[in-house]
């Protein structure tokens, strides 16, 4: 009986893995489990420190832990040519065409707004929505919002992996090698990210505060996250293909304070933001990798 | 009830295969096989500088076309593209590949209009597979077999639909491609620059002309002897196909046509109608079209007579030619016949605007000598590009040496733009037009002072042409009087551009610009283009003030004009000229996005060289694309997408991973 029980078992991760082997779909460079996207070179320098991808793909754009003869890799990760929607979106039709990430993850630094879920400088915020605001209609004085359709962060990737390690902080925040000793941990919320075309540098600024509040629930401020969001939309063409994506910011300044401070701030506070989204995101990626953390295998631990 | 399911899957496959393996089977595939063979270019450059690269045949191809994802085949009309197409679609079949042949050849106006309204690329792409493919198979169809399954998509004849319909072809198979699983596509073309989504995933070849070996091999077994002239015509396969049936050989394309008409379908005295008939139907803007207009002008006799010789086949209401060749030979006939038909309307319909330039190249073989100049001028007037196709691919022509020599000095002062597109078109020409020792010379100089200096010394010619070579070598930097600024207004459009060219590398006084100014007020449109042209080489406020006129002109060539100055305007200007500059474009966004050519020019202008632009250029176009960009559609939100990644060079080497972009410096 036992030995019956131990052939089902396999024959049942057989089948798995031909499943999982299945949706391995190929893109022209090989296929990513995971791919991340970075937007400035700092972003992009921690990132990769925290994973380890030191490995550069040679004639690409991309690096990876290590080189694979079947080039399918657990993750990539590849830095954008610069800030703004227009050119997020770019590299993400590539990303999404090179490797046919099952998962993509956009790991970085956002401007935060102080007295909303009592955010601070150095938190993370993992996004739930993605709002654009840099579309709108002047007409007779007052601004309208206009909107294009696009993709949102994945459920599956923030209630089943996200939320849970936002509650478990035990399990990343011992890797976080920017704590100080006596300094609370970042925390890691949940929210609303708006994505525009300005750099969010001056509290005083009009146009800015007018966009805070427009987005009067936004957590935090960028000028990526709706780039990819529109890509993903795009690609999700396929009964085949089915990307998810996850943004996770570290708050590198304040877009609602601080006005003449806002570079200082920010050059101050990027390196900690960085590393504090990468190190979450780095255990995030591990439970997304090992299938024995996942449900189905904690489900036949159980039968056990 | 289960059996009937079962019944239903089982049979819906070898439908789609019985499709597919009827679409491969109808091909014709002529006998005897030529050894056709393709090079590989990895940019557009290197296709039109391509002599002796290492040669492939269609499995080689097909085997880059499945790891690259797009490859585009150019080639010259009558160069066997077709045909390895077919070959490659052939082999695709033999490696349970799916592939979905698509011949652009019945891709009428009708279907075309229906096309570009059709609101998503993806939509475009399934109407494209489910009209003009046998198979019928649509998007969902391909999508829904498994993903190891490879599907290639073959495209021919890019060049039989018009331009616009023919890059916005591009686009959706550029899109098609990248989302799409596991899907190639293979899309063959002339020798014309289009752009791309995505530049560096495509993969660009252009088959070669038959080796002499092959020509010779095939003539010897025919009997048949030739001379060495005779063989360059015979390095095209369809020319050869020709040679080998007729047995002669005449002394330029279009009197090889010709021969051909008279000798099996058409007499004498028919020619004249159906040539203006071939003519008239082409307004379809298709290679296809109503077979009764056809025979309303060319009578009913020389219509049965086309269609009994093969040359004309019929597919229910609508009827084309078997080679496209033998239509624009027709059109091309009546055309040269008609002096008064030299336009841009004439142009544009025998080329399906600019797509395929062998309707020009044959009339240019026609036109007696007396009207070859104005001919070849016409045709300068109206595109750049068919002007190079036109000297270099006819066989005899009557253009003189001296309008021969305009023609290459005005693509040569080119390659010196300030705008990267226009500079590269010129580069293109030149390089078609290798044949010419002068056109090699000028592709090597480093500096526009090397040209001047040779023309100055070189080039001897009648009256006409030495005030011409006085007028074009002005030194740059020079003053020039006031007479010479003038003829910027000149009739004669070679005059008139020329000066509009050098005056923008002279050195002109507050007057002289203000001259100018005065003339973008003026009443003839064309004088106001070449004032608004020069104007962009002389930034100020008082001439960005003549430009902003120039962006809400009636008429749309000045305003193309006005876009074009403003960026060349602002790329040299001081920080404050600049900054209103693109404030102004901002402003008068309704001028220029209404019109799709003018939102082109833009992308175009934008790209501007690195060495030749001020720091903050990327981020004050970036900054403009993305205040037009969320209104746009998504088709044009793609564009601009594109142009803002055109403005960087990635920094993506590891010594460069540090660089801070400009577009990383954007501010509120």
């Amino acid at each position: 009986m036992a030995s019956l029980f131990i052939r089902l078992r396999e024959t049942i991760a057989s089948a798995m893995q031909k499943q999982i082997q299945a949706v391995h779909l190929r893109g022209k460079l090989g296929h990513a489990t995971i791919a991340i996207l970075t937007m400035t070179a700092e972003e992009f320098n921690g990132v990769r420190a925290v994973f380890e991808l030191n490995q550069e793909l040679v004639s690409t754009a991309y690096a990876v832990k290590e080189l694979n003869e079947h080039q399918d890799y657990p993750v990539v990760i590849r830095r954008a040519s610069g800030q703004t929607n227009v050119l997020s979106n770019q590299i993400t039709r590539e990303i999404l065409e090179d490797f046919r990430p099952t998962y993509l993850l956009v790991i970085g630094t956002a401007g935060g707004h102080s007295g909303r879920e009592n955010l601070k400088l150095g938190d993370i915020v993992v996004a739930d929505y993605i709002d654009y605001s840099g579309y709108w209609k002047l007409k007779n004085g007052v601004f309208h919002a206009r909107r294009n359709a696009c993709d949102h962060p994945s459920l599956n990737l923030l209630a089943n992996f996200a939320e849970g390690l936002s509650r478990s902080p035990e399990e990343w925040q011992h890797r976080f090698a920017s704590h100080i000793d006596g300094e609370p941990y970042p925390k890691v919320l949940t929210g609303a990210v708006v994505a525009g075309d300005l750099l969010m540098g001056d509290a005083d600024n009009a146009e800015q505060q007018r966009i805070l509040t427009a987005y009067d629930k936004a957590l935090a401020f960028e000028m990526e996250s709706y780039g990819v969001a529109r890509t993903v939309y795009a690609y999700r063409s396929s009964v085949h293909y089915n990307p998810q994506f996850l943004i996770i910011r570290g708050i590198s300044d304040l877009v609602n304070e601080g006005a003449h401070e806002n570079n200082a701030t920010r050059a101050k506070w990027t390196p900690f933001a960085v590393d504090a989204a990468a190190t979450f995101a780095s255990v995030l990626v591990e439970r997304l990798l090992e299938p024995e953390r996942s449900i189905g295998k904690t489900y036949i631990r159980g039968r056990q | 009830m289960k059996f009937a399911r079962k019944a239903k899957r089982a049979s819906t496959i070898p439908v789609w295969r019985a499709r597919l393996e009827e679409d491969v089977s109808s091909f014709g595939m002529p006998s005897p096989r030529f050894d056709l063979r393709v090079a590989f270019a990895r940019t557009y450059d290197k296709l039109f500088e391509l002599l002796d690269e290492r040669l492939l045949h269609e499995e080689q191809l097909l085997s880059n076309a499945i790891s690259d994802g797009r490859v585009l085949l150019a080639g010259r009309g009558g160069g066997g593209k077709t045909i390895f197409l077919r070959r490659c679609a052939l082999r695709c079949f033999e490696l349970g590949y799916v592939p979905v042949f698509i011949s652009l050849k019945f891709f009428t106006q009708q279907k075309a209009s229906v096309w570009l309204d059709l609101g998503s690329r993806l939509a475009k792409i399934d109407f494209l597979l489910r009209s003009l493919s046998i198979s019928k198979l649509g998007i969902a169809e391909l999508d829904s077999l498994t993903p190891s399954v490879q599907r290639v998509l073959l495209i021919d004849g890019l060049n039989e639909v018009e331009a616009k319909v023919a890059q916005e072809l591009i686009f959706c198979l550029d899109e098609y491609a990248a989302t799409a699983i596991s899907t190639s596509v293979i899309v063959t073309d002339r020798l014309v620059r289009r752009e791309f989504i995505s530049p560096s995933r495509w993969s660009l070849y252009a088959i070669q002309p038959l080796s002499v070996g092959e020509v010779r091999g095939q003539v010897k077994s025919a009997e048949n002897t030739i001379t060495s002239d005779q063989q360059t015509l015979l390095t095209s396969p369809y020319f050869l196909d020709l040679y080998l049936a007729n047995g002669s050989l005449g002394s330029s394309s279009a009197a090889e046509m010709q021969a051909w008409f008279l000798e099996h379908a058409l007499s004498a005295a028919e020619l004249p109608a159906a040539a203006e008939a071939a003519y008239q139907v082409y307004s379809h803007k298709s290679r296809s079209f109503p077979i009764n207009e056809f025979q309303a002008i060319a009578g009913e006799s020389a219509t049965q007579k086309l269609l009994a010789s093969g040359a004309l086949t019929l597919n229910a209401e609508n009827a084309l030619f078997d080679h496209h060749l033998k239509h624009d030979f027709l059109a091309s006939h009546h055309l040269a016949a008609h002096h008064e038909l030299w336009c841009k309307d004439a142009f544009d319909r025998v080329t399906f605007s600019g797509s395929s330039f062998d309707a020009i190249m044959m009339c240019l073989e026609q036109v007696p000598e007396s009207e070859a100049d104005p001919f070849i001028r016409s045709v300068y007037d109206w595109n750049l590009y068919g002007v190079g196709y036109s000297l270099s691919e006819s066989r005899h022509h009557n253009v003189s040496e001296q309008m021969r020599h305009v023609m290459v000095a005005m693509f040569a002062e080119r390659r010196w733009d300030l705008i990267e597109p226009t500079a590269l078109k010129a580069r293109d020409t030149l390089k078609l037009l290798r044949e010419d020792a002068d056109s090699r010379r000028f592709l090597e100089f480093e500096h526009l002072q090397q040209v001047l200096n040779f023309i100055r010394d070189s080039w001897q010619g009648p009256k006409w042409f030495l005030n011409w070579k006085e007028l074009f070598t002005t030194e740059p930097g020079a003053f020039v009087s006031d007479s010479v600024q003038r003829r910027i207004e000149d009739e004669d459009s070679v005059i008139g551009w020329t000066t509009s060219n050098v005056l923008r590398r002279c050195s002109l006084d507050e007057t002289q610009q203000e001259y100018l100014r005065f003339l973008v007020g003026g009443t003839s449109a064309v004088v106001r283009w070449r004032a608004v042209h020069t104007l962009g080489a002389f930034p100020s406020l008082e001439n960005l003030g003549a430009l902003t006129g120039a962006i809400q002109d009636d008429d749309r060539l000045v305003r193309y004009g006005g876009v074009r100055a403003c960026f060349e305007l602002a790329s040299q200007a001081s920080e404050e000229v600049r900054e209103r500059t693109f404030a102004m474009l901002s402003q008068n966004s309704n001028f220029i996005l209404e019109h799709a050519s003018l939102k082109d020019e833009m992308r175009r202008a934008m790209l501007i060289p690195r060495a030749k632009r001020p720091e903050s250029w990327i981020s004050s176009c970036v900054r403009l694309i993305s205040t037009w960009q969320p209104s746009e559609s998504s088709a044009d939100q793609e564009k601009w997408t594109r142009t803002a990644q055109s403005l960087f060079d990635l920094p993506f080497t590891e010594s460069a991973l540090g660089v801070t972009t400009e577009a990383n410096e954007i501010k509120v």
